[in-house]
């Protein structure tokens, strides 16, 4: 082929020296993808001004000289085509799209790079992954970027996921990412101001992922650096999308789909149940037939789960409306989504809108804006670790009761609140109005020097409503409880920047930047509490009868940072970056007032240097090399300061008392992480790799230090602690199949193998939740307890391993029984296409990985206690007669040996789920051209469609504690994550 | 160009603004108030301070619940019938030295007088009028007292801190424990100070007054056997203080009406800010917990007969819950807001102590016999007709006194091991010092623990 061409050129050559006359070529432009005529598509003859467009049907017609050698085409989101004249008149091309390998740019805050020159650890997600994965954001990313790990910890509506980047490396300050939407540090976390038992909210739920274009993570410290001492967990950097020149384009989405339990509880029935509790009762206190037979019951024989759970519809509607002209660009959507719960009474509902406009005031002035304005509804549910949870108590009670009395009202004589009543009667409302976005403006001063200025909010108005009964559940004693709660949170940012490109020689180019942030974020809440209501339908605070309780107070804190960053490459073959930022907050203590994060990056691409050149088959080759320093800032407001707190209270009067030393010396932990990786293409980038090796090293970690007491003080919070996070992370994307016929079959690997351990504590080993455990030396919040060993078939009774040899079972016989944190995890995803006749078929089948993570199924402890509630299946299994070998231990009326915190409890939470399948068909446009539309794609998507995984409950990947730092790994009747199936159709006008 | 200049100011403005701005980084506490400011900085903030004070000393480590009622638990008033184990080592008295409300009742009575020595020594320092500064200053000093006291009897020398701690390092000095004579000489120091600064000032209620100090004097002499001091502050505040026996025993504990004629210093409790001793102590259908209950022994000590011995004390301290066949706690009765308020010290007690000085030896108008049959009358029941022994003025102080914190107090001084079958070793009436403070400041733990 090569040779051909070479032939033609000199061919061409020796033509042009005869003749040198002008003519006139002409041709049509079509697409690869569709197969139709490209109009608007630019050609210019290279290396001259000459240039023209096509027509509105494609065509086009230019006059070459006879010494023009090349047609050169272009159009925005295809590839640039170059096509030899030689001695052709006409000259018809087919421009194929650009592929995301080639030439992406990447945003790596303050700005812009081309994705062939990171030098860090880069992660990007196109907006196009993004679609129809509603409401959450974290979800989309998970197992598709190597060392983001996201675990949704519950199905409820609206919960929060948690969302780690290359480990957990803080016990007490936080380990969420930070999150940028347009440059905007986005407010994250939980407003809520009650507990609802385990899982709870995210304010990341605001963001609608229709409107998002692309996010990129900065997992490595040498590109969070910028970020300073928000960035020790990551930077995850939202790009929405942007009108782009063209007649205004407008798309509308609709979707529906319905959600269920992927897997039930496998518990008894009624019969089973009554088996089982009258053998227990015959064991412990030789009571026969204590519970009666089932006769005795009326046979009743309640599924309490298919009592609190439905199959729950969902539905989503996306309009946008983007295009612009050359000054005006203009993007602007609204989304609405429905969601309700699989569990009765839960439910989501968001309706948003987005409007971001880029307007260009002169050659040099450019200005815009991004807003979006949220509203959330959620139904919120007791959850998890309450007695008035409804999933729990539809886990946990007995089935041999009905869910109704005769006379219609509920019954309510059983060991727990009736999970039904509790579904239904309880309200606990929570809203949220936000707006979030800015003003911007940029100017370039002097050539190749911009100005950019960016006024940023996150104004976030939360409130709650909650209402208890009167007549059943937590509440009967007051006659009903009702809370009104607020919480305002407010962040205000001015961000100032100055650019400056350059190229110096021929091939130095460097990019110089220096800017300044200012943030200001306070918060405001305020909560009132009344009881005594009149009844189940007065839920509001204005009819109860005595108000209780209340409260308001405020919060805050602000953050003064400088930074810079050189970028400098030598011919786009050796590059490195340079990034300092210093960050001043208000949180840190008088002597640390200042923190300063540096970062540097090397990469060298090796595939622009001949050697590499001459092998073909590697397209692209860059080795990468970083170092950086940033920080976790997330230690309190208020921490450094000595203060008097007020609010206490003596014969009606209030007072003040003291509340903490000052502590001057406070400051953010700090995290110097190093990583080497390299990115690797072959045969023209159909093969792409990219591996990453890290360690990160955490220190200054905050935790309390006993001081004597005498002071009247107790303790005091100092940097003390370490732990690290290393790991190694591997990309593979390869386009395996792509035929002329328009078949394409693309895959996707990604796998992430994190290890994690404490290295230093300020004293004893540190317990959280039912079985985590921080000790020097052992991995993150590992599982700590008794060891399980058989069942003894002489007696039926557990054994446990005596480790201190004491001859007794105690606490000293604690081992490390398992790990939260897995092995490795990743996602597997393959994409198929087919461009026929009869339209485009895309199908994308999305596998998700978790392996070596344990989990602490909570659970069984009571579930086969034999303590009333009902029980798992497998204590069927139990030890009945001497000379039984079963792992199910004798039934005892409330075992406590079950209860134990044991390696009994503990699982394998290692788990492969086909996530995720989509299938969607583009109609042809031909077929609705006449109806304007210009595109018509009708699509079905399932989630969570099955999961294989040896985990006994409903779901591997639930935590009860919900987004919770530092109890990991715990199921204690977490809602599970629920089967979804949606289908829906996008117009595009 | 128009828009250039524009922008240069804009740019110029921004610099300004920021470099104009000291208090960048300056975030208001609003609710709190920073020390970097000044505390104490006014006799209004000393007044408010001395609310905190107060409201420290309400807290369940210390009047609040379990400074008082492990006092009747460690002695032979209470059985522990709940299920809580920092409460069954009390009962027990096998105490752990890592028992976390030990630590807990230790911390919170630092904490008060971490707030007493702030207010004093802030006040002290004040130009302001002695009339503003006394009233203050008086009841700061009998809070550290009665605070170093309540340490003193159950720790047996502890550190004595003195000076207010402002700040991490500096002023956190491991003090080692001082001795038990050390510690009552500088109660005794406090008291007199805070007579000095209180006398003249009437009595307020739920607020330290000069007589709470004589009172706190006569008690703290007498548990030293330094009868004759003891005899003549008790007898000061008998025949001097504004103080009389109620009518009926009953109506110096009832919550519906506080602050009785007979009360020299009761702490407050109101609904809004109530305690849990009532929740503590009764039966589950009576909307508590029964954690505790009255013992046997102590049920028999009042042999209580409606007809011939139908002693006040038993009807208003102890309710037979016939449902169960059992006893439970009614000194404390408001379980719906624990509103009942803690009596530090009464009048009652100030004649049983006369009684006890005077038959040891102090010399005196008052009759031993007299003053505790003055106290038998108002429970209902027949005089004794003497001689008066010391075995007579424990029970009845026993009797009389039951779940108001004082019965391990006479355990202490009088070695009273055979009252209860768990005592067997005199270590057991001194409480350990929490691990935590020995592995923290190297104190030196208490003999058998």
């Amino acid at each position: 082929m090569k040779k051909i061409i070479l032939l033609c050129v000199f061919s061409l050559l020796g033509i042009t020296i005869i003749n040198a006359q002008t003519r006139k070529i002409t041709g049509v432009v079509t697409g690869s993808a569709d197969g139709l005529s490209m109009p608007g598509v630019s050609i210019i003859v290279k290396g001259t001004s000459i240039g023209t467009s096509t027509d509105s049907e494609g065509k086009y017609s230019i006059p070459v000289s006879s010494d023009s050698k090349t047609l050169v085409f272009s159009f925005i989101g295809f590839k640039t085509q170059e096509v030899p004249i030689n001695d052709q008149s006409i000259i018809n091309v087919i421009l194929e799209v650009e592929t995301q390998t080639v030439e992406e740019i990447v945003v790596v805050g303050y700005g812009t790079q081309s994705k062939k020159l990171v030098s860090g650890s880069v992660s990007n997600i196109n907006g196009e992954q993004l679609k129809n994965i509603n409401p959450g954001l974290e979800q989309t990313l998970q197992g598709r970027m190597a060392g983001v790990q996201v675990n949704t910890n519950s199905g409820t509506p609206g919960g929060g996921v948690t969302m780690r980047i290359r480990g957990s490396s803080s016990i007490t300050a936080g380990n969420d990412p930070l999150y940028i939407v347009d440059g905007v540090p986005m407010l994250t976390g939980d407003f809520s101001q009650q507990s609802m038992g385990g899982q709870n909210l995210s304010a990341t739920t605001a963001i609608n992922p229709n409107d998002i274009e692309d996010i990129q993570v900065l997992k490595d410290a040498s590109y969070a650096a910028i970020y300073g001492s928000r960035a020790a967990n990551g930077v995850v950097l939202i790009t929405t999308k942007r009108g782009k020149t063209g007649a205004p384009k407008i798309d509308f989405t609709y979707t529906y789909g319905q959600s269920r339990m992927a897997k039930k509880m496998d518990l008894l029935n009624a019969p089973d149940y009554i088996n089982a509790m009258n053998e227990a009762l015959y064991n412990s206190y030789g009571l026969v037939d204590y519970l009666g037979t089932w006769a005795d019951y009326n046979y009743v024989n309640t599924d309490w789960q298919d009592e609190v759970t439905r199959v729950a519809p969902l539905s989503e509607a996306q309009v946008s409306v983007s295009g612009g002209s050359q000054d005006i660009k203009y993007y602007i959507s609204t989304g609405l989504v429905d969601q309700t719960g699989i569990v009765i009474g839960s439910g989501y509902k968001r309706f948003s809108t987005r409007v971001n406009l880029d307007i260009k005031g002169t050659d040099r002035l450019k200005y815009g804006t991004n807003v979006q304005v949220t509203n959330e509804k959620i139904n919120r549910i007791y959850g998890d670790n309450n007695i008035y949870s409804p999933l729990a108590n539809a886990y946990a009670s007995e089935p041999i009761y009905p869910v109704y009395n005769a006379d219609g009202s509920y019954f309510d004589n059983m060991s727990y609140s009736n999970p039904v009543a509790m579904g239904k009667e309880p309200q606990h409302l929570a809203r949220t109005f936000r707006t979030m976005g800015n003003a911007y403006l940029d100017y370039e001063l002097i050539k190749n020097l911009s100005f950019k200025m960016s006024a940023n909010a996150d104004v976030l108005d939360f409130r709650e409503d909650s209402f208890l009964p009167v007549d059943i559940g937590i509440a009967t004693g007051s006659h009903g409880s009702g809370t009104a709660g607020n919480t305002n949170a407010y962040r205000l940012g001015l961000e100032n920047t100055l650019t400056y490109n350059t190229k110096f020689g021929d091939k130095h180019n460097l990019t110089l930047l220096g800017g300044f942030s200012y943030e200001n974020n306070y918060q405001f809440v305020t909560q009132v509490n009344a009881i005594q209501f009149p009844g189940n339908d007065f839920k509001w605070i204005a009819s109860a009868a005595r108000v209780s309780g209340g409260t308001s107070s405020t919060t805050g804190y602000k953050l003064a940072s400088y930074f810079g960053r050189v970028e400098y490459d030598y011919a786009k073959k050796y590059i490195f970056r340079f990034v300092l930022r210093s960050d001043g907050s208000s949180r840190f203590g008088a002597d640390n007032k200042y923190a300063y994060f540096p970062s540097a990056s090397l990469a060298w691409r090796l595939s622009e240097e001949d050697f590499i050149k001459r092998i073909p088959v590697i397209s692209d080759l860059k080795l990468r090399l970083g170092y950086g320093v940033v920080g976790n800032q997330n230690i309190g407001n208020f921490n450094a300061l000595g203060l008097w707190s007020t609010g206490v209270a003596y014969m009606a009067e209030g007072g003040i008392s003291p509340l903490q030393l000052k502590n001057p010396k406070l400051k953010w932990e700090k995290t110097s992480s190093y990583e080497v990786g390299f990115d690797l293409g072959l045969l023209k980038d159909r093969i792409s790799i990219n591996a990453s090796l890290y360690k990160k090293n955490t220190t200054n970690l905050l935790l309390t230090r006993p001081i004597p007491s005498q002071s009247g003080f107790t303790s005091v919070t100092e940097n003390i602690g370490e732990s690290e996070n290393k790991g190694l992370e591997l990309g593979l994307s390869t386009v395996n199949i792509k035929t002329n016929s328009g078949f394409e079959w693309s895959s996707s690997f990604q796998i992430a193998f994190n290890r994690s351990e404490i290295v230093k504590l300020s004293g004893d080993p540190i317990s959280t939740g039912m079985v985590n455990r921080f000790e020097e030396g052992h991995p993150f919040a590992a599982f700590y307890g008794l060891r399980f060993l058989r069942v003894d078939p002489q007696t039926g009774d557990m054994v446990f391993d005596d480790v201190s040899k004491d001859g007794i079972i105690n606490d000293d016989d604690r081992v490390y029984i398992g790990n939260p944190n897995p092995d490795f995890e990743g996602g597997i995803t393959n994409n198929f296409s087919y461009n026929s006749k009869v339209g485009n078929f895309d199908l994308s089948i999305f596998f998700q990985f978790k392996e070596g993570n344990d989990v602490f199924n909570g659970v069984r402890q009571y579930s086969e206690a034999y303590y009333w509630d009902n029980m798992l299946t497998r204590v069927k299994k139990r030890w009945k007669k001497p000379g039984d070998i079963t792992d199910v231990p004798k039934a005892y009326y409330k075992n406590t040996d079950v209860m134990k915190v044991s390696s009994y409890l503990v699982e394998d939470g290692s788990y492969i789920r086909l996530k995720t399948i989509s299938m969607s068909w583009t109609v042809p446009s031909k077929w609705v051209k006449n109806a304007k539309i210009s595109s018509l794609k009708i699509f079905g998507t399932a989630e969570n469609i099955f999961t294989w995984t040896k985990y006994l409950n409903p779901d591997p990947e639930v935590n009860y504690a919900g987004t919770s730092n530092t109890t990991l790994g715990t199921d204690f009747y977490t809602y599970p994550n629920p089967r979804t199936i949606k289908v829906g159709v996008n117009v595009t006008f | 160009m128009k828009t250039h200049k524009i922008l240069y100011l804009l740019l110029t403005g921004v610099v300004i603004f920021f470099a104009g701005c000291k208090d960048l980084l300056e975030v208001d506490t609003t609710n709190t108030i920073n020390t970097d400011n000044g505390v104490i900085t006014s006799i209004d903030r000393a007044n408010v301070a001395l609310i905190g004070m107060y409201s420290g000393m309400q807290n369940a480590n210390y009047l609040g619940n379990y400074s008082v009622i492990w006092n009747d638990l460690a002695a032979d008033n209470l059985e522990h019938t709940g299920t809580q184990t920092v409460n069954a080592d009390i009962y027990h008295n096998e105490i752990l030295t890592s028992n976390s409300r030990l630590l807990g009742i230790w911390q919170q009575m630092y904490y008060v007088i971490n707030i007493a020595n702030t207010i004093i020594t802030d006040v002290e320092a004040m130009d302001v009028d002695a009339d503003a500064k006394n009233p203050v200053l008086g009841e700061a000093y009998f809070v550290r007292a009665y605070t170093y006291h309540c340490l003193n009897k159950y720790w047996n020398g502890v550190p004595l801190q003195l000076t207010p701690v402002r700040k991490l390092a500096s002023e956190i000095k491991k003090l080692p424990r001082s001795t038990k004579d050390q510690v009552d000489q500088q109660i005794f120091i406090d008291l007199d100070s805070a007579i000095n600064k209180l006398e003249g000032y009437a009595p307020v209620n739920g607020r330290a007054n000069a007589w709470a100090a004589k009172a706190m004097q006569a008690r703290i002499h007498l548990y030293r056997g330094e009868w004759q001091a003891a005899y003549d502050a008790a007898n000061d505040v008998i025949e001097n203080g504004p103080f009389q026996l109620t009518d009926k025993y009953s109506q110096v504990f009832d919550y519906r009406v506080p602050y009785s004629s007979e009360s020299i210093f009761e702490l407050d409790f109101d609904d809004q800010d109530g305690n849990s001793y009532a929740f503590w102590f009764f039966e589950r259908a009576f909307g508590g917990r029964r954690e505790f209950a009255p013992t046997e022994s102590l049920v028999n000590a009042y042999a209580y007969d409606a007809v011939t011995n139908p002693d006040k004390r038993f009807e208003n301290n102890v309710y037979y819950y016939a449902d169960e066949d059992r006893y439970m706690v009614t000194k404390y009765n408001d379980v719906s807001t624990g509103s009942d308020n803690v009596i530090v010290t009464r009048l009652a007690e100030m004649y049983l102590i006369r009684a006890e000085a005077k038959l040891n030896g102090a010399v005196g108008t008052a009759v031993a016999l007299d003053d505790v049959n003055f106290i038998r009358d108002r429970a209902g029941i027949d005089a004794l007709v003497g001689p008066l022994t010391l075995d007579d003025i424990l029970k009845e102080r026993r009797l009389e006194f039951a779940f108001e914190g004082l019965r391990f107090d006479d355990f202490q001084r009088y070695q009273l091991l055979s009252e209860k079958p768990s005592l067997t070793d005199a270590n057991q009436l001194l409480w350990p010092i929490p691990q935590l403070e020995v592995d923290v400041v190297g104190l030196q733990q208490n003999l058998g623990y």
